[in-house]
């Protein structure tokens, strides 16, 4: 895992759906008014103060991690609505005014608003937008998000406003995947002018532009003044205060020295609120749920019926209670619900609907017992030493193979030895061998399955799930592509290539006087509408 | 004195270029290295080995020693593989935020220290040494790191208060800088100040049989210029030793202090180094460290002799 992405991970924190139980419905937030009461008029003005971790570099297009905190520099063509659970991805127009699909489903127009203009001055012109989808893919290689723009085959400028894009074959998840903070558009001239670099150099016409960037201490951005949008943002600044330490973080926020709270869980999420019982507190889960990869080219994984038998000698529930802290925990299925509310199965369906979760020490030994194994075996598995809700479902896991005889050494490393462990694949079982996925399903499932594909660090070639990976990444209709994706969920579970575990509560917080506020990912446009109600 | 001086001068070179050799390779020895790192995520394996060649990691390892060693002779430390910025600037940058929470700590460490050790050593078996012994069996415990985050969940919890975070430098606005920094150096001082007490009151107890001590009593001298004009110079020496290697160790071991006050220091920048497999911010950091600790030993030793006549060296 990388350590932008796997810091986080480690930080634990998401924001979750409103809502206590497994089985929440996205709810309306309490920062939108009630039905019959007026809403609430926007002030002007007030700096937003927020925690974030250090950023590597500014370069949007060769990065994985520092777009959230230098997202609001930038647009890109679509973005999400904002003020909706953070699993409700709703694609809106952002740079590109409305686009069309062709029936086939391989050609997309979009429609260029005019009148975006750079942080520079200059105009936001149809070669600016070419050259940047172009620049996300190029060869290089830091372009770590390159494969989000695989399905397209050419890009092309059909017009001073006009974009389209011709793509290969169908490809259902493109315009979720080009919402996301990385296909964003740059100044062709400052990318040149800077040596094709935008590590230190921002090129940006959003909300926002960079004010000053302090390393190790604060990040701050203030309002550009000529953005596209009239009125808005609200905003005067925006100020990520570099604080690496969660506790101190927390602190913070109880101090009121920062107005938003980011992804925590365990014992705050039931702390803040009593601290802090005017501020808003959303839970949410789905974001960082654990799985452990098998290696399947080594003996004995390749035996199916072995791994069957350790998904289901283990003992899932023990584990999500031992890392919820605060209530039971869930299960998690192969798609958490970071890659679309719309597509997950609901999480008290799961135990019932995915094969080989619900716990069966007898017929795991049977298993074990026809694979030859009854004798048991030692085996290992590797876990990030710092990802402390992997160190608990280890010492779990370890505990239940004992009873079908299974002795599992536990190799607690570091990020760069872990890493290094599965790029070598050089490992039995790997914990951490996927970035969680975000905002569709393809996301999570083509790199980490696919035959060949570069993160299937496990070696898993399975011809008919490679069919059911194609089928549904072409499916159009969401209604067919769900039920695929049903299919392929199941299909995983069946085949225990992976075996997926839990999940935890996290949540995000802020204070009362933050308005229009709710926590997702949809990069600048939360911070657009957002304004303070103080009297600053 | 001044051939001394010229002899430990020169002998810097041979320990700083052992140094750098073995800060070179034992980075290179752990698994792991920046292009897995940055890359694993997005599984773009197959640019691994040409990211490797961009950085200059794939040429052998004497060369890029020799060119990195030639760098540094000039003053140029190279880019960090990380950021891609020079890994001088981070290091300027971040070295006033690590010597004034190491001098702060240190300060506030004699402070405590010194005093308590000086009470402790006149009024030897009685309930003030008791005490002072304590205290400091107690900071020597007690990790600076429970109490630094005591301190800060208490006092947001109780008062709904807390310096303001984001490193803010000292001429900019020093109150609110020695707010930010008051809690970290307390926390680490009060660790400190156990072995620097301790040293200080044996020290001071065996200064106290000495003969010329008692012809101070029998002179007729106050306490108070006995102790301290007499005796304390005299017991300080060892106590100056202990200073001078904490204050070496205080280079890199602010770190946790810095990640949890929020302070970007040169300690937490050398951990992420290790972390990210920066090899050059690391090297370059390393050698900054066993600079510092080589420097404060010299100057240490260059004041027992300028502070005790006794001593002379050849």
């Amino acid at each position: 895992m990388g350590p932008t992405l796997g810091y986080l991970a480690a930080s634990l924190a998401l924001v979750a759906l409103v809502g206590c139980g497994p089985a929440a419905q996205p709810g309306a937030p309490s920062t939108e008014p009630r039905p019959g009461q007026a809403q609430a008029q926007p002030k002007y003005g007030g700096s937003l103060r927020m925690a974030g971790f250090e950023l590597r570099h500014m370069d949007p297009h060769r990065t994985i991690g520092e777009e959230y905190t230098s997202g609001p520099l930038y647009n890109g063509l679509v973005t999400y609505k904002p003020l909706t659970a953070f699993d409700d991805y709703v694609v809106t127009p952002d740079l590109a005014e409305s686009w069309e699909t062709s029936p086939d489903g391989l050609v997309y127009t979009f429609k260029i608003r005019q009148g975006a203009k750079f942080h520079n001055g200059d105009p936001v012109t149809i070669e600016d937008i070419v050259f940047s989808l172009e620049r996300l893919r190029a060869k290089d290689p830091e372009a770590l998000k390159a494969y989000l723009l695989d399905a397209v085959d050419k890009i092309e400028a059909a017009g001073p406003s006009t974009l389209r894009l011709v793509l290969k074959e169908p490809y259902a998840p493109l315009l979720t995947l080009l919402g996301q903070p990385f296909p964003v558009i740059v100044s062709k001239k400052l990318v040149e002018q800077n040596n094709n670099s935008l590590k230190q150099v921002e090129a940006g016409s959003g909300p926002f532009k960079l004010l000053t960037y302090e390393r190790g201490a604060r990040f701050v951005m203030e309002k550009y003044p000529d953005y596209w949008d009239k009125g808005k943002p609200y905003l005067d600044t925006i100020e990520y205060i570099i604080m690496p330490d969660y506790a101190a973080r927390t602190a913070a926020f109880r101090a009121g020295q920062i107005d938003i709270h980011d992804w925590y869980r365990g014992a705050d999420v039931l702390q803040i609120p009593k601290s802090n019982p005017d501020a808003i507190q959303e839970k949410w889960i789905g974001l960082f749920p654990m799985q452990v990869a098998f290696n399947v080219a080594k003996t004995p994984f390749n035996d199916l019926r072995v791994r069957r038998a350790f998904s289901l000698i283990m003992d899932r529930w023990a584990i999500a209670k031992s890392v919820n802290v605060i209530g039971p925990g869930y299960l998690s299925a192969p798609l958490p619900r970071s890659v679309g509310g719309k597509w997950v199965i609901p999480e008290e369906k799961i135990e019932e609907t995915l094969p080989y979760y619900k716990r069966d020490a007898a017929k795991a030994k049977q298993l074990l017992a026809e694979a030859g194994l009854s004798n048991g075996f030692k085996t290992s598995l590797i876990i990030r030493r710092d990802l402390l809700n992997y160190v608990s479902m280890a010492e779990i896991f370890k505990e239940n193979l004992k009873e079908i005889g299974v002795d599992m050494e536990i190799k607690g490393l570091e990020v760069g030895a872990q890493t290094r462990a599965l790029v070598a694949r050089d490992f039995e079982i790997i914990g951490s061998a996927r970035a969680t996925p975000v905002g569709d399903p393809d996301d999570g499932l083509w790199g980490a399955f696919f035959s060949g594909s570069g993160q299937n660090y496990g070696d898993v070639r399975d011809k008919k799930l490679d069919e059911l990976l194609i089928k549904q990444r072409r499916t159009l209709d969401e209604r067919e592509r769900k039920k695929l994706l049903d299919e392929t969920q199941v299909y995983l579970a069946d085949q225990a290539y992976w075996l997926f575990i839990s999940d935890a509560d996290y949540a995000s917080a802020w204070h009362p006087y933050v308005k229009s506020f709710r926590r997702t990912f949809a990069r600048h446009v939360i911070l657009e509408e957002a304004w303070l109600d103080k009297d600053k | 004195m001044q051939e001394y001086f010229l002899r430990r001068l020169l002998m810097l070179a041979p320990v700083m270029f052992l140094v750098s050799i073995m800060v070179f390779s034992i980075i290179r020895l752990v698994p792991g290295d920046v292009v897995e790192l940055m890359l694993v995520e997005s599984g773009n394996v197959r640019n691994m080995e040409l990211a490797r060649e961009q950085l200059g990691l794939t040429k052998p390892f004497h060369e890029q020693y020799l060119i990195w060693l030639w760098g540094v002779a000039r003053g140029e430390f190279g880019n960090s593989l990380w950021t891609g910025r020079p890994v001088r600037d981070e290091i300027l940058k971040r070295l006033p935020v690590t010597l004034e929470l190491a001098t702060l700590a240190m300060l506030i460490s004699l402070c405590i220290a010194i005093p308590v050790g000086i009470i402790s050593a006149i009024r030897q078996d009685t309930w003030p040494d008791y005490a002072g012994r304590l205290v400091s069996i107690g900071g020597l415990s007690v990790p600076d790191f429970w109490i630094a985050t005591l301190i800060i969940g208490f006092s947001s919890l109780w008062f709904h208060w807390m310096p303001r975070p984001g490193y803010i430098p000292l001429f900019q606005d020093p109150g609110t800088n020695l707010q930010q920094f008051i809690l970290p150096a307390l926390a680490m001082g009060a660790a400190l100040s156990a072995s620097v007490m301790r040293m200080t009151r044996s020290q001071m107890l065996e200064v106290l049989r000495q003969d010329y001590i008692r012809t101070a009593w029998a002179k007729g001298l106050r306490e108070r210029s006995v102790i301290i004009r007499h005796a304390l110079k005299n017991a300080m020496i060892p106590v100056i030793t202990i200073m001078g290697v904490q204050f070496g160790y205080l280079m890199g071991g602010t770190v946790v202090m810095e990640v949890i006050f929020s302070l970007p220091g040169l300690g937490k920048s050398t951990l992420d180094a290790i972390f990210q497999r920066d090899y050059p911010q690391l090297q370059a950091n390393v050698l900054l460290a066993a600079l510092v600790m080589v420097t404060v030993n010299l100057l240490v030793d260059l004041f027992y002799a300028w502070f005790d006549p006794r001593i002379r060296y050849r």
